[in-house]
């Protein structure tokens, strides 16, 4: 029923029939006749652990017994927008030494923007390796879903049909697929090294040094095809698993390639090769896209969702130094290697500017979303149907040398995370945290109530996203209180 | 354990009451095998990973490893070795025609001189990943895929199209280094000209070290259904040999 209703749609892809008329939607103006029901997962990796307590749920100083000896923040460098509270930009901080990064993006611009979609969800991680933590948090612990990452698991439910459902261009254990060999083939993510290089390989000869003509190409692998009807080897092997599946691929090669994905995902001219036609409108959103690797990310995986390529996408750059356009100008970066984890050596700011590297990333992708019309469903924005889930490797130690301000923390266990979504119940903070220890809590899963004798864990995130993004499997763990509907 | 060496006991004595037998069986003759037949599903033949890949298209085509495949962004398509300072430049999004710029920067010189700038072989280029390598120090991949995946078909005959490509093209130019055995320059070939089946017969022997068999051969052929020019038969011809899966597997 399901691919059936994908075909469907694919097929009315076809005869896709124009924008709206003054709408603020600037969509491909195109429709189809007999929607599905999209769900788009993009998941913004915060590698190295991302605090929540030096974000989203910072305690004040005035509220704490200890405040000098755990990591609050003085009374005004707390903002609230709506229900939920954020740290200021740490910029003076940043600039007392110019070995620091710098903090460009405010979170209260996120939360300004963004904020009534914004689910703050307390939660403990259950490793404080990088690697180990990182794969966890995208397979909710190993074993919420057989063993499966949650962008396949939303691809098992979304991503039948599509040329490459899940798209992964995120780093080391963020980066691995997920473990369950039952997973169809076709569900299998696609790693990628480098957003502006990986449109090229989407065609096995668009944009070559020494173009040749299609037809020709066309020809030689018929030929190859009637080659190895004859091949000695390619007769022995016919059965072997190796040469199956690589006659599988090619025939979903094929089907990629007729995608025209160069032209749609390229994300610069190169010479007889013009840029994605949406690049334009994808740098009002983000600015940096021509010089930052984690911007061309955003750009991409909205580029992939946009064009019915992929239903769920990873990303989340590690690349350190890089160019920013900082009002207008082409300003060079030098983020902390190992993102958050620079929290060894300088907590604070490495904290503050590696969210407000994320979150311009993020909020870029939103606002792209925002305004951009559903393929698939006329009169509605992609973002109508997308949820961004900003996992992370682990928290960050709550304590500091007495009043210090420059100092560093290990990993810890107990953090939260965000994610921001319109199916979602947002502008909420789900559990809470002691202003005493600077530990989170949990919260029912039914109410959304505060709840210090509980805790979540990786399994109950993965749940709530598959849950928001209606992705079943066996043994979900539903979290009624943070799904809207 | 213990059952084991009860297994070799017994073993042991039936060698000796055999050997005591004052009239022993003929010793069995070694009857030939045929080759076993590979049917079920799990055997598995060896994917040809990014190196592998890159190495024998270097020496089939007489092509250096860096002039294998490139793509229009510079990059290399696959490659690895020690990290450099401009492929470290170029992993942070410096455009090709500023790498020297900013290498000047960053040496603090007005010269640049790019070198080894992290000395580990690390795989790298526009397809490594999806051909079978990893990226451990400029992308944060450190695990390869397992088996090829969809876009892998795709990145094989791109980078076997593009150094196809530039072999024939380097003959066309220069002398033959490759493409000796008919006139690669002319520009119209058919079946019947001369050196054709000869230069298929070649880059067999390059590419699959045999030669192709009479069906094949003729299977080539059909790629002059149409007449070609010497360049576009010298590419197609190699395009063909070398994403077969006898190329591509071992």
């Amino acid at each position: 029923m399901k691919s059936s209703t994908r075909r469907t749609f694919l097929t009315g892809m076809g005869s896709l029939v124009g924008g709206l008329a003054g709408s603020r939607l600037v969509g491909p103006g195109t429709a189809s006749a007999d929607a599905a029901n999209p769900r788009y997962l993009f998941v913004l990796t915060a590698f190295g652990g991302a605090s929540i307590v030096d974000s989203f749920l910072p305690v004040a100083a005035s509220e704490s017994a200890k405040p000098g000896e755990l990591t609050t923040f003085s009374d005004d460098l707390l903002d609230t927008v709506g229900g939920l509270r954020c740290v200021r930009p740490l910029v003076e901080e940043a600039a007392s030494d110019p070995r620091q990064p710098p903090v460009r993006y405010a979170q209260k611009s996120f939360l300004d923007r963004h904020g009534a979609d914004v689910a703050v969800v307390t939660m403990n991680h259950s490793s404080v390796s990088h690697p180990t933590a990182q794969a966890r948090s995208l397979t909710g612990g190993g074993t919420a879903d057989r063993g499966r990452t949650i962008l396949e698991t939303v691809a098992e439910a979304h991503g039948h049909g599509l040329p490459l459902p899940v798209v992964n261009m995120s780093s080391r254990g963020f980066s691995l697929a997920g473990t369950d060999s039952a997973l169809a083939a076709e569900l299998r993510q696609v790693a990628v090294a480098d957003p502006r290089s990986f449109p090229l390989g989407t065609h096995g000869s668009q944009g070559i040094v020494r173009p040749l003509d299609l037809e020709l190409l066309e020809r030689a692998r018929v030929v190859r095809g009637k080659v190895e009807e004859v091949s000695l080897f390619s007769a022995r092997h016919k059965n072997t698993h190796s040469l199956q599946r690589w006659a599988s691929l090619r025939e979903r090669a094929a089907a990629v390639e007729e995608a025209d994905l160069v032209s749609k995902l390229l994300l610069t001219d190169l010479p007889g090769l013009p840029a994605s036609p949406d690049l334009a409108l994808i740098r009002e959103s983000l600015p940096s896209v021509d010089y930052d690797i984690m911007q061309a990310e955003a750009a991409l995986a909205f580029l992939l969702v946009k064009n019915r390529v992929s239903c769920s996408v990873s990303f989340g750059s590690l690349s350190l130094a890089t160019r920013e356009l900082v009002d207008g100008v082409v300003t060079p970066s030098v983020y902390p290697p190992e993102g958050f984890d620079a929290a060894h050596t300088s907590h604070r700011v490495a904290q503050s500017s590696c969210w407000s590297r994320v979150l311009a990333a993020a909020d870029g992708l939103i606002r792209l979303l925002k305004t951009t019309e559903d393929p698939s469903r006329p009169e509605t924005s992609m973002w109508d149907h997308s949820l961004v889930y900003f996992p992370t490797d682990f928290g960050r130690e709550r304590t500091r040398p007495l009043d210090r301000l420059a100092f560093g923390t290990g990993h810890h266990l107990n953090n939260g995370v965000l994610l921001v979504s319109p199916l979602i119940k947002g502008n909420r903070v789900y559990g809470g945290v002691d202003p005493d220890t600077l530990l989170t809590y949990g919260f029912d899963r039914e109410t959304g109530e505060p709840d210090k004798g509980s805790v979540m864990v990786e399994e109950d995130l993965f749940g709530a996203v598959a849950h928001a993004l209606d992705a079943p499997f066996p043994g979900r763990r539903d979290m009624p209180a943070l799904v809207k509907g | 354990m213990n059952y084991r060496l009860v297994t070799l006991a017994g073993a042991l004595v039936l060698l000796a009451v055999g050997a005591c037998d004052s009239d022993p069986e003929p010793a069995p003759t070694i009857q030939p095998r045929s080759l076993p037949e590979v049917s079920h599903g799990r055997a598995r033949l060896r994917w040809k990973r990014f190196r592998a890949l890159q190495h024998d298209l270097s020496r089939a085509l007489a092509l250096p490893e860096r002039s294998v495949c490139t793509e229009r962004t510079g990059q290399q398509c696959a490659a690895s070795g020690p990290v450099t300072l401009k492929d470290w430049l170029r992993s942070e999004n410096v455009p090709e025609d500023q790498l020297d710029e900013e290498c000047k920067k960053r040496q603090g010189s007005s010269e640049c001189v790019d070198g080894i700038y992290i000395p580990y072989d690390n795989p790298r280029g526009a397809h490594v990943i999806t051909l079978g390598g990893n990226n451990t120090m400029l992308a944060g991949i450190h695990d390869a895929i397992v088996e090829p995946i969809v876009t892998t078909p795709i990145a094989v005959d791109r980078v076997v199209l593009t150094a196809c490509g530039e072999r024939a093209a380097l003959d066309v130019e220069g002398a033959p280094e490759v493409f000796t055995l008919f006139d690669i320059a002319s520009s119209v070939v058919d079946a019947s000209t001369d050196g054709v089946v000869a230069t298929i017969e070649d880059l067999h022997r390059r590419l699959l070290a045999r030669s192709p068999t009479a069906a094949e051969t003729d299977a080539l052929l059909g790629l002059l259904s149409d007449p070609l020019s010497g360049e576009e038969f010298a590419r197609l011809s190699c395009f063909v040999i070398a994403t077969t899966p006898e190329f591509i597997f071992q």
